[in-house]
């Protein structure tokens, strides 16, 4: 249901903007007869592919080895620069995470009636150390709805020929775990916040370097554990951006590339 | 080396670290036949009350074992009687020795539901009629698990 919310959102605000980017260039075609790129919808629309890892900090899961705690990652992107500075997108990233367990705490699995070994069903799935303690293998999608903004563009101005831009953003989601060895499927909110050192490589494509961290509920895969209501992960990543029509923005400092008749 | 494909090995190189495996299972040990040989030949004896740490309470059923053992020879199997309340479960164990017993206790527990057989780090000098611990305040194993 939050997913849904979420992309109808999405998908208004997008059309949204496009309606607003479309009627701009008219105005200022009328004014000075400014030659502005044809408005498309596609304009400055981007999709981002993105692989990389990311740790899980949750309760106890100090306890496992550095290189136990990195899990892959991947995420899919879709979006809209609403101006050069202000940005929104659409986002499904996810895979692994490695938590782990000793034998305290509460379990959503667990009822008046089970005994002790019962109330984590991941006991009966995965191997348990001679100390009581073992791995929580965690599957998980997060969907979520950011607001970007270029601080770059922000402060310096939009130049079409700028090498790179840093770029952060922040957003809701929600966060889908999967039942997968014991651990009970369960959706979550999530927030989130970003930051993106993003290299232009063409008006088509970018390179970004991510950085992210992502909370959540400390029950998110059924295990509440620990002080903390919130438990998050920190994800590393780089991405490929694809911009469907070239970055094109009237009114910007220097002729765009993507647009040959200036 | 072009930039798609540094950026292909630098994604794959995250990715390769990113993957890790469940722990090895820890070797699984059959259960063992614990009795003690000739207890005719053995007059003395020592009473223990001992229980399992809580985070191995949990993992616990009634087929664990315990036993008590001098000189890797064991002197005493231990019998599981459950307290009121029911989440504690102790093991009362009579020990056996000769007159002239100079060895000490060592406790060892099998858990049957993790086929893990484990070793206490305590060591008791056996004393004739001596105790270790009670039924209502047992002694707590503080074990480490044996691979063989």
């Amino acid at each position: 249901m939050m997913i849904r919310k979420i992309l109808g959102t999405f998908i208004i605000f997008t059309l949204f903007s496009g309606i607003v980017t479309a009627q701009a260039p008219v105005l200022r075609q009328a004014a000075d007869l400014d030659v502005t790129p044809k408005a498309s919808i596609w304009n400055n629309m981007f999709i981002e592919i993105a692989g990389g890892s990311q740790m899980l900090f949750s309760a106890d899961a100090e306890n496992l080895d550095f290189k136990e705690r990195l899990t892959p990652q991947v995420a899919l992107s879709l979006g809209r620069w609403l101006s050069p500075a202000f940005g929104v997108s659409v986002k499904a990233e996810g895979c692994s995470l490695n938590g782990f367990s000793t034998t305290e705490g509460e379990y959503a699995a667990a009822d008046e009636s089970s005994l002790p070994f019962d109330r984590d069903p991941v006991r009966k799935e995965v191997t348990i150390n001679p100390d009581g303690t073992y791995r929580h293998f965690i599957r998980y999608v997060n969907f979520s709805l950011n607001l970007s903004l270029s601080l770059t563009d922000l402060i310096l101005g939009y130049n079409d020929h700028s090498v790179f831009s840093l770029v952060t953003s922040a957003g809701i989601g929600n966060m889908h775990v999967f039942g997968y060895k014991g651990i009970p499927r369960k959706n979550s909110l999530s927030g989130n916040a970003n930051m993106t050192l993003k290299f232009h490589l063409s008006p088509w494509v970018e390179l970004n370097l991510n950085g992210s961290a992502t909370a959540f509920p400390n029950q998110f895969e059924g295990r509440m554990a620990g002080t903390r209501d919130y438990e998050n992960y920190l994800t590393a990543n780089v991405g490929l951006v694809y911009n469907l029509a070239g970055r094109r923005f009237a009114g910007s400092r220097t002729p765009t590339s993507a647009n040959p008749s200036k | 080396m072009n930039l798609s494909r540094v950026i292909f090995l630098m994604t794959a190189a995250l990715m390769f670290l990113g993957c890790s495996e469940d722990t090895d299972p820890w070797p699984k040990q059959p259960v063992p036949e614990w009795q003690v040989d000739s207890p005719a030949l053995l007059p003395n004896s020592f009473s223990a009350f001992i229980a399992i740490p809580e985070n191995l309470q949990v993992f616990a059923t009634d087929k664990d074992m315990v036993a008590a053992f001098i000189n890797n020879q064991c002197r005493g199997v231990g019998t599981l009687i459950r307290g009121d309340d029911d989440k504690i479960s102790v093991y009362a164990l009579t020990i056996r020795a000769m007159e002239d017993e100079s060895g000490s206790i060592v406790f060892r527990y099998y858990n049957s539901r993790l086929s893990y057989l484990y070793e206490a780090r305590q060591r008791i000098a056996f004393e004739i009629d001596g105790t270790y611990g009670t039924f209502d305040a047992p002694e707590i194993l503080d074990l480490e698990p044996l691979a063989n």
